[in-house]
């Protein structure tokens, strides 16, 4: 099987802070890949150098066969991706057809499919009713489904999602799983980073764990889980907790009135 | 609330001052210490010098006089107020009610706490320190009838922290919407430049006639005399003590102007002191002066109930938005919106540009959108309008309209000079309205030439249509030769070639985050700032070409007596000439936007709103 995605020791820094520490990632084609790390480890800044909205320090990508750093393969490249970043990527002053019309063209799609695909995008996402809306007035999860919406019209052959199901209502959620699920099935390739490791667990084949820059995992969710849960694996590659109880002992919800931190018999 | 919630608050709102300097780099850090140094010294040195003055100077001034420096004190106060008010605004962070309403106070208390949180300010510093160097001052010297000025000053102070603070609560209620947000800083920052900008038009077109009429008349009585003496009708000895006795009637005629516009100024002060609540302290210090405080006691009495009830209704507001129940109108209920099944397109953003490739068209008319929707974009549109009129007013007012034909073409470049002014900053930043859009940009299977084709399309089309505009309104007062108005449209489009090959480079390399309703670059390094002064300060060189074509005719016309439209020719040659330039540039600037997209991204989708 070919490989969808291919990093060698893919770095990054930022001034002397090593950010992404010479990761290797490989994604065959036609996997539903799942990208986990506790935060701050460099899951969005691998995301990042992958889709082309950061240079690496060091390192080579190759998406869909072609060298993502050489500036023509790269126009290519994204002329075959789609991306829902971090932060998104909408132009506030402009209603959702409008954002997707200028994805749509930049695309170099015709008028009459992006008009269709917009229109089937926005009732699936359940968005843009009245059509008069501009980003800016959307919430969160409205503008992240519209960026969602964008990263899939031009029918992507790789997918990138940077947390994509964070604000997003549980419906859509559900309609966006199924989606997903059924686009990875035609032959379709989705990275997706996510915190909640129930969803990377229904959805994923296979997942990379990233920690400290450092991608210390990468296999079939079936090879990394052994029996057990993907959230007992997980925590057990990350090798940390967040404190004990021990110290946070003054947290035990009794409080006189009065405001002040009074001993309680 | 208690003292330590006050002291909380206090200490957040200097916090968020340092760290506002702090985000703009280490310049920006010791300009903000130094400022902060200059406060403190003027904070005090303002008290001192006020009272020294008042104590020395006004002791023998008359009451008039007393209210006219009382006058200028409010009104400069007012002024600087009002900029603190729109700085606010924009910063948004620092007054937002909702952040107090998480803690353990009442909403009164949140209230309170805000509204003596705004009272933390530069300008109520340095004014409070004045006005209680000069109310010192005036008991000092002129005894305890003066014992109600203090009075007046604090009841004055609350009722205008008051209304402002009423006002803000108003648009931050309003700019609850974000859309709306951006429009009514937009509108405000508009309503201040016509404001600060009206009495320089008054002075402009009404005061500057009446110097004119009596430069005029005595230039008239001048050359009456000299004619005289050249007839022989008086010697030289007549000539020169009538040249002084016109010097003399001219003095007295000044004295006596002086003295009617005192007058003139004091009989309108009246009734408007007695009307506008900001006359009352002005007012009330010259009733004190003349030895009656009733006026004074009645104008705190007065501002202070004006103080109370603006602090009610903004109160009131605060209430209504925690509690969600607005008393003043029913609202329309919302209906469940329904698809109608009718395909709404976005035609706007589907359509084609001749010669022009999709990509490159896509971006023109997707930047159209956002600048016209934008209020930067509305701001840009009215920019030049305003400057127009102020320019127009400079050059038209006090005179007769006759500007000969050959000169004519210096307004229309005049005009192009102010609409290349106006749209500097577009121009040599012109991602930055892009913001997290930006990201489609670098995300987008296109060539980058197409893209800075269509961000370049799109500034030019919206300048293209204002100074048609200008030329219009040039038209109407010193109509040019129709040649000259081709030359001049096409003067602007190689302005405008040159100025795009520009901004995209400075757009590229030295990028910078704006924050909403101002194309005024924020939380700029000191390199990007320097680079956007340069180009500002020289965007008049792009016009220089444009004087050869307009020298030539001239030059035709005076010494040969030829007439030829050198300026229409050599300005299209100018014109195919900047196009293949243009043409070769953009390339070049491609390649620049392939390396430095990344770098352009971190600063452009900055938040700074």
């Amino acid at each position: 099987m070919t490989l969808a995605i291919e990093t060698v020791g893919l770095t990054r820094f930022f001034d002397d802070f090593r950010a992404v520490d010479e990761i290797d990632v490989a994604v065959e084609r036609g996997t539903f890949y799942g990208f986990l790390g506790p935060n701050g480890a460099g899951k969005s800044t691998t995301i990042k150098m992958l889709t082309g909205l950061l240079a690496p320090s060091r390192g080579a990508v190759t998406l869909l066969g072609m060298d993502a750093l050489v500036p023509k393969q790269a126009i290519e490249i994204k002329r075959r991706i789609g991306v829902l970043p971090e932060d998104l990527a909408l132009f506030e002053n402009l209603t959702a057809r409008e954002h997707l019309t200028f994805i749509g063209r930049m695309h170099q799609l015709p008028r009459v499919t992006i008009r269709e695909r917009i229109e089937e995008l926005l009732d699936v996402m359940r968005l843009d009713v009245d059509g008069k809306k501009l980003v800016l007035e959307y919430s969160h999860g409205m503008q992240k489904k519209l960026a969602l919406a964008a990263a899939l019209l031009p029918n992507p052959e790789l997918l990138f999602l940077d947390e994509p199901f964070e604000g997003i209502d549980a419906v859509t959620s559900r309609v966006i799983r199924d989606l997903l699920v059924q686009y990875v099935a035609s032959g379709a390739t989705v990275f997706l980073t996510s915190h909640v490791l129930e969803i990377v667990e229904r959805l994923c084949t296979h997942v990379g764990i990233i920690v400290h820059g450092k991608l210390v995992e990468q296999s079939s969710l079936e090879q990394l889980r052994q029996g057990s849960s993907l959230e007992d694996r997980f925590l057990e590659t990350v090798g940390e907790t967040n404190g004990t109880s021990e110290q946070l002992d003054w947290l035990d919800g009794r409080r006189a009135a009065g405001g002040g931190e009074e001993q309680v018999p | 609330m208690n003292w330590q919630h006050l002291k909380a608050v206090m200490w957040l709102r200097w916090r968020l001052s340092v760290n506002q300097f702090r985000r703009g780099g280490t310049l920006n850090a010791v300009l903000g210490t130094l400022w902060l140094a200059f406060v403190l010294v003027s904070g005090t040195g303002s008290f001192l010098t006020v009272f020294l003055l008042g104590f020395f100077l006004l002791p023998r001034a008359t009451p008039d006089q007393l209210m006219l420096v009382w006058d200028g004190i409010v009104l400069v106060f007012l002024f600087a107020w009002t900029i603190g008010l729109l700085s606010d605004l924009q910063k948004g962070e620092a007054l937002s009610i909702e952040k107090l309403l998480y803690l353990p106070v009442s909403p009164v208390g949140a209230f309170l706490l805000n509204y003596l949180g705004s009272l933390v300010s530069v300008t109520l510093l340095l004014f409070a320190s004045m006005m209680t160097g000069l109310c010192m001052a005036l008991l000092l010297t002129r005894g305890i009838a003066m014992l109600v000025v203090p009075l007046l000053v604090v009841s004055f102070t609350i009722m205008v922290t008051a209304i402002t603070y009423q006002i803000r609560s108003w648009l931050f209620s309003l700019m609850v919407n974000r859309r709306r947000r951006r429009t009514v800083i937009a509108i405000m920052t508009l309503l201040f430049i016509v404001i600060v900008q009206t009495p320089n038009i008054i002075n402009m077109t009404v005061l500057r006639t009446h110097r004119k009429q009596v430069r005029e008349t005595k230039r008239l009585a001048v050359e009456k005399l000299d004619e005289a003496r050249r007839r022989g009708d008086i010697d030289s000895d007549q000539y020169a003590a009538q040249r002084k006795e016109l010097a003399q009637r001219r003095a007295r005629q000044k004295r006596e102007s002086r003295a009617r516009m005192y007058q003139a100024v004091l009989a309108f002060a009246e009734p408007v002191h007695w009307v506008l609540p900001i006359g009352w302290l002005p007012y009330g210090v010259r009733a004190a002066a003349r030895g009656n405080p009733l006026p004074g006691m009645l104008g705190t009495l007065g501002a202070g109930a004006i103080g109370f009830f603006s602090l009610w209704f903004a109160y009131r507001g605060v209430l209504r938005l925690y509690t969600g129940i607005y008393t003043s109108k029913k609202r329309a209920a919302v209906k469940n919106p329904v698809r109608t099944g009718r395909t709404t397109r976005a035609r706007f953003m589907e359509r084609e540009l001749p010669g022009v490739p999709d990509q490159a068209a896509a971006t023109a008319l997707g930047t159209l959108r956002i600048l016209m929707r934008g209020p930067e974009g509305k701001m840009m549109l009215l920019t030049p309008v305003i400057l127009l009129v102020i320019f127009g007013a400079m050059i038209f007012a006090g005179r007769d309209h006759h500007v000969p034909e050959m000169i004519r073409p210096l307004l229309g470049l005049g005009s192009i000079g102010v609409v290349m002014l106006s749209f500097g900053q577009l121009l040599s930043n012109v991602f930055a309205i892009d913001r997290a859009g930006f990201r489609s940009y670098v995300l987008a299977p296109c060539p980058r030439r197409d893209i800075l084709l269509g961000k370049n399309i799109a500034t030019t089309m919206i300048g293209f249509c204002v100074c048609c505009m200008a030329l219009v309104l040039v038209q109407v007062f010193a109509p040019m030769h129709v040649t000259h108005v081709f030359a001049t449209l096409l003067q602007f489009l190689n302005c405008f070639l040159v100025y795009c090959m520009l901004g995209n480079v400075i757009s590229l390399v030295a990028p910078a985050a704006v924050s909403p309703g101002s194309m005024k670059p924020k939380q700029a390094g000191f390199t990007a700032i320097f680079l956007h002064v340069i180009i500002a300060m020289m965007s008049p060189l792009v016009l220089l070409p444009a004087f050869v074509g307009w020298g030539v005719e001239l030059l035709l016309d005076s010494y040969f007596g030829v007439w030829f439209p050198a300026y229409l020719t050599l300005s299209t040659l100018e014109f195919v000439a900047m196009l293949w330039i243009y043409h070769r540039v953009l390339a070049a600037e491609a390649r620049l936007f392939d390396q430095r997209a990344q770098a352009v991204l971190d600063v452009v989708t900055m938040h700074v709103e």
